[in-house]
């Protein structure tokens, strides 16, 4: 059996469409992918949709009007991972030699919701007493802040870092370029956290791959996945320190075993900045820096466009928003086409080793319920 | 209730002890400790499966702040209101509401468990900056 690899990927611009549905963004997506790998629709054996915050069965809404002649369609929820744990199944399948072509893609429509942040579900023992997303990321910022010495102007910089790549990315609709001053001046959210240090709230977007063990019809290189992980939290009620993002280092080190490959070794990363203090600490726990040296990392340039190992070159989620459906699919988008070198304004140079990381869902005794990560090469 | 699992009859029962207590030294929480495991949970175990009960531990009244924030309405509509995790002897670690004692919150400061309500009125507790009861 041939290596699966990615042979075609598509993207939505992620803003505020309300007149449109997830299922259109979706739709939009999977042709974009299905073009970019030359492939007809009717050689699609099964898709995978990942969606967290939708309605029952968004996979089959999203493909009824695509004419896919009834092929298996996997609907899968896990929190933020969800796009990224329905590419982890995706390849499983591949592998196993159940289909040979199959699409992942993952959608939400947050614009339809109310506004602000989402709940982690109905009933949660912390959320009943005032904890949301914003909260929890703040608690992490004070307690990094006090045992690392960050500073304000430091955590705020990942923010304009973001913006920066964001305004290079023509899908990043919501993302607007802002200064230090700028950050830091916007309305608390959750302090230290400002309104521009957390992703913003309803968006909307879809993300599209093609993954087939044929041979590739595209025009673009096909990618190979090098590393495919997706862990869940371990149940703690202890005094764990919530800086140090246990479950991405756990699957990190998994991922790295996977592909014999190191952190040393990686050209970008895209990583699940929802806050500004989330980059931080993934920095850390992707092993590219040591513990409390991600501000140091920050500061240095590393992990800007032109830096060692530019992170979050599309802009990440502070540009273009938090879709827990799609996220994990548009940041494999994003190194994709950064690896074959048609990304444009934000090209990362010479890159030939990319990592995606995308963790969350928050309920209580998990400091993260959920983290899928993969490592991407031409 | 007695339900079957694995053709098996066991038994299980939801927990009525309640998660908080007030004693002589203030309202405290009750942490459980299931049988056959050394760690603590807070919040209690919810059911009880079989007939071992986990054991109740009354932790607090006075915990260490382990980290705060503040929350900020998004319309300013509501006054800003903090939340914190706290940890307690021997290991256990509670999230909830933290209110304005004797000075400004500070992280590994001491904070009191003091009664409270959830806002559906139910009784309940939160945190209070300090160690000592309030006045």
């Amino acid at each position: 059996m041939n290596e699966p690899r990615i042979n075609g990927v598509g993207i939505t611009d992620f803003g505020r469409f309300p007149e449109l549905s997830g299922e259109a963004l979706a739709q939009a997506a999977i042709r974009d992918a299905l073009a970019d790998a030359g492939i007809a629709i009717g050689e699609v054996q099964a898709y995978y949709c990942g969606s967290a915050i939708g309605a029952l069965l968004t996979g089959q809404r999203a493909l009824r009007e695509l004419n896919t002649h009834g092929s298996a369609v996997y609907n899968i929820d896990n929190a933020c991972a969800s796009g990224a744990t329905a590419l982890n199944l995706a390849l499983q399948a591949l592998k196993a030699g159940q289909h040979d072509t199959v699409v992942v893609f993952g959608v939400d429509h947050e614009s339809s919701l109310v506004a602000g942040p989402q709940d982690l579900k109905q009933g949660d023992w912390n959320e009943r007493r005032g904890m949301d997303a914003p909260a929890l990321h703040a608690m992490r910022a004070m307690r990094y802040m006090r045992d690392h010495g960050l500073t304000a102007a430091t955590l705020a910089d990942v923010a304009v870092k973001n913006r920066r790549h964001g305004v290079l990315n023509p899908i990043a609709l919501l993302c607007q370029q802002a200064t230090r001053e700028e950050v830091l001046a916007a309305p608390l959210v959750a302090e230290p956290l400002t309104l521009l240090q957390c992703c913003p709230s309803g968006a909307d977007g879809a993300a599209a791959l093609v993954l087939t063990t044929q041979p590739g019809k595209g025009s673009a290189a096909p990618i190979r996945l090098l590393a495919s992980v997706v862990l869940s939290g371990v149940f703690d009620t202890g005094p764990v320190d919530i800086t140090r993002a246990e479950l991405s280092a756990r699957a990190a080190r998994m991922a790295y075993e996977q592909s014999g490959l190191g952190p040393n070794e990686l050209g970008l990363v895209e990583l699940c900045d929802a806050f500004t203090i989330s980059e931080l600490l993934y920095c850390e726990a992707l092993g590219l820096c040591g513990p409390g040296e991600a501000g140091g990392l920050l500061d240095s340039g590393a992990t800007a466009l032109g830096g060692r190992v530019p992170v979050n070159p599309s802009g990440g989620l502070l540009a273009k928003g938090h879709l827990p459906g799609a996220t994990g699919v548009a940041q494999v988008v994003e190194i994709c086409q950064q690896l074959q070198g048609r990304a444009g304004q934000r090209q990362v140079e010479g890159a030939r080793i990319g990592l995606a990381q995308v963790a969350g869902g928050f309920l209580w005794g998990l400091d993260e319920a959920a983290c899928a990560i993969h490592i991407l090469s031409v | 209730m007695d339900v079957l699992a694995g053709g098996i009859l066991v038994r299980l029962c939801r927990r009525k002890a309640a998660h908080i207590r007030e004693t002589a030294w203030g309202m405290v929480l009750v942490a459980t400790r299931s049988p056959g495991r050394e760690e603590l949970q807070f919040p209690p175990a919810e059911y009880v499966h079989d007939i071992e009960a986990p054991q109740n531990v009354l932790i607090g009244p006075v915990g260490r702040l382990y980290a705060y924030t503040v929350i900020h309405s998004a319309t300013g509509d509501e006054p800003p209101r903090m939340v914190a995790m706290v940890d307690f002897e021997p290991g256990v670690r509670a999230f909830g509401p933290l209110l304005q004692g004797e000075g400004p919150p500070e992280i590994d400061g001491d904070v009191r468990v003091v009664p409270y309500a959830l806002p559906d009125g139910a009784r309940d507790y939160a945190f209070r900056v300090g160690h000592d009861a309030p006045k």
